[in-house]
């Protein structure tokens, strides 16, 4: 079978404010006429650090910062993941070169980006060739363990864009509020993939949310995962109608764990795997505030002209199963 | 036959009303009847996000209860010695898991949302009789064993602890005479019910709830 080979360039950069909060987590992945292909490794993950110091951090000290990022994702448990670091390298990041290169680049024009990642993919398969992390030299970074004052925290930065070398998505799990100076201020998050970042200084992404590892589970997660885990499926109607791009977050009310999903068809239909079983609470709202262009670069267009509705009967997931198909009706605003 | 007899003057001398005979202790009984449950707490928990100076920022939050529900009970007793029984029992009570929502960061209005809940528990239990006066019969019981919650659909299916401590009284309504109906009494139990385990909401995975149960006695 001939490749199709497609380089992306990626809406996955971690920004400081460009976008706000949807509720959910979401895998790479392109639209084919026969259905959603996702993206993710079928080998081990064999990545090259670029051999240079930055002004804040040295080369060694990245390989370890990006080292314990690979760690916490492929410890996620179930994930089938693994990752080799295989040297220091003078390649470039963002570069097509069959490796994957990760590094400090100078790119003072893109003034909110920390950092971004891209990918060479099989456009047949979903298969990741290579996938490129930079991070901007326009800011400054800090490798320090309880974090450093006006730094941002390599590791947590490191963490977010290894998930998207991964294959996710960004997730939605946050709330931001408007600044003055333009942008947006995160005013609470609960997910690594979120696309804005905490404020410089401090480090609390270096550690995985329950959205992010079940959006990690679901990916790499295999057999195992889904005897554990459970599924809720469902469709999201305007007027009787699907509408693409509602958010729907489960609330597992026995944990507080909160993980999400979109409807990704015309017709509303979601599906959130990798739960916990147990009772949820599924809550939709549209991606009225966001930067859509985080989450969803293509047709059809989103539905956002709708009120944030609860599904009105508590959701039960089994174990290695979903429960009932649930249809949440809303409103439009 | 001599300990009958000794049985039956120390029921005389205690209730002074039913013939001698007839305040024999039955050897087994086999109770059937309805139970009421009452509502129990379930605990309240918040869906959070965290600020960057790791403090929660609430979406919503929820209040849990398991609502009054009923259901039928069975009970088969053992008599071990003058006063004290073992029972074991099995109970199916139909109930709901309510979850109410409040302070949606939305806006949203509050609401209630709910799933049906099946409760089975099978229990042993040991049951001492208290003085009997005449035809009413008191007694208490402790006991414990397995639980097994369902919601509706057996979507999500799991198991723990139940246990009890109850009082309550029978009153025998025939206690001599011919056939399978020979002995027969209304029996009536106000109960603590605790529960471990099962479906649980937050970290509270202990809950107390009053129970009420009335039955049909057949001794034999």
């Amino acid at each position: 079978m001939n490749r199709h080979l497609a380089r992306i360039v990626l809406v996955c950069s971690l920004v400081l404010g460009a976008a706000s909060g949807t509720q959910a987590y979401l895998k790479l992945g392109f639209l084919t006429p026969n259905g959603v292909i996702g993206l993710r490794w079928t080998r081990p993950v064999e990545y090259f650090v670029t051999n240079r110091d930055s002004q804040d951090v040295t080369a060694s000290q990245l390989q370890a910062a990006v080292g314990r990022a690979f760690a916490s994702w492929t410890s996620v448990p179930h994930v089938g993941a693994t990752h080799a670091f295989r040297g220091f390298s003078s390649a470039e990041p963002f570069v097509s070169d069959g490796v994957s290169v990760i590094g400090f680049r100078a790119r003072p024009e893109l003034e909110r980006t920390l950092a971004a990642a891209t990918f060479e993919i099989d456009e047949v398969t979903g298969q990741i060739l290579e996938s490129d992390i930079f991070f901007n030299t326009a800011f400054r970074w800090s490798v320090a363990s309880a974090g450093q004052t006006e730094r941002f925290d390599l590791e947590s930065v490191g963490l977010h864009e290894v998930g998207h070398l991964l294959g996710l998505g960004h997730s939605g799990l946050g709330e931001t509020e408007l600044r003055e100076t333009g942008g947006r201020r995160v005013l609470g998050k609960r997910a690594v993939m979120f696309p804005i970042a905490y404020p410089a200084g401090n480090i609390e992404d270096r550690t995985l949310e329950a959205d992010d590892r079940a959006a990690i589970a679901d990916v790499y997660g295999g057999s195992a995962a889904q005897r554990e885990t459970g599924t809720i499926r469902g469709r999201v109607t305007l007027g009787g109608a699907g509408i693409f791009g509602a958010h729907v977050t489960a609330f597992n009310t026995r944990t507080g764990d909160l993980i999400g999903g979109f409807t990704l068809t015309t017709n509303g239909d979601f599906v959130i795997a990798s739960l916990s079983p147990g009772v949820y609470v599924v809550r939709v709202e549209p991606l009225d505030d966001a930067d859509i262009d985080s989450f969803f670069d293509e047709e059809p267009v989103v539905t956002v002209n709708f009120r944030p509705t609860y599904y009105p009967m508590l959701v039960t997931v089994p174990r290695g199963g979903s429960g009932p198909a649930v249809t949440i009706a809303v409103s439009a605003k | 036959m001599t300990k009958t007899c000794a049985f039956a003057v120390y029921g005389v001398l205690l209730a002074g009303i039913t013939p001698a005979s007839a305040q024999t202790t039955p050897r087994v009984e086999v109770t059937v009847g309805g139970v009421l449950a009452g509502a129990t707490t379930a605990g309240d928990i918040n869906a959070t996000l965290l600020d960057s100076g790791n403090n929660p920022l609430v979406l919503f939050r929820t209040s849990n209860r398991i609502a009054t529900g009923s259901g039928v009970e069975g009970l088969v007793s053992l008599r071990l010695r003058n006063r004290w029984l073992v029972e074991l029992g099995g109970t199916w009570v139909k109930t709901d898991l309510e979850s109410r929502i409040t302070g949606d960061l939305e806006d949203v209005p509050p609401l209630t949302a709910t799933v049906g809940l099946h409760q089975i528990t099978v229990e042993a239990s040991l049951v001492y009789r208290l003085a009997r006066r005449g035809r009413w019969d008191p007694f208490t019981r402790v006991g414990g064993g397995w639980l097994r919650e369902l919601t509706t659909g057996r979507a999500l299916a799991t198991n723990g602890f139940s246990g009890n401590v109850s009082g309550g009284i029978k009153y025998w309504m025939r206690e001599s005479g011919p056939g399978l109906f020979g002995r027969l009494a209304i029996r009536a139990e106000a109960r603590l019910q605790v529960r471990r385990g099962g479906i649980t909401f937050g970290e509270r995975a202990t809950r107390v709830s009053p129970t009420f149960a009335v039955g049909l006695v057949i001794g034999r």
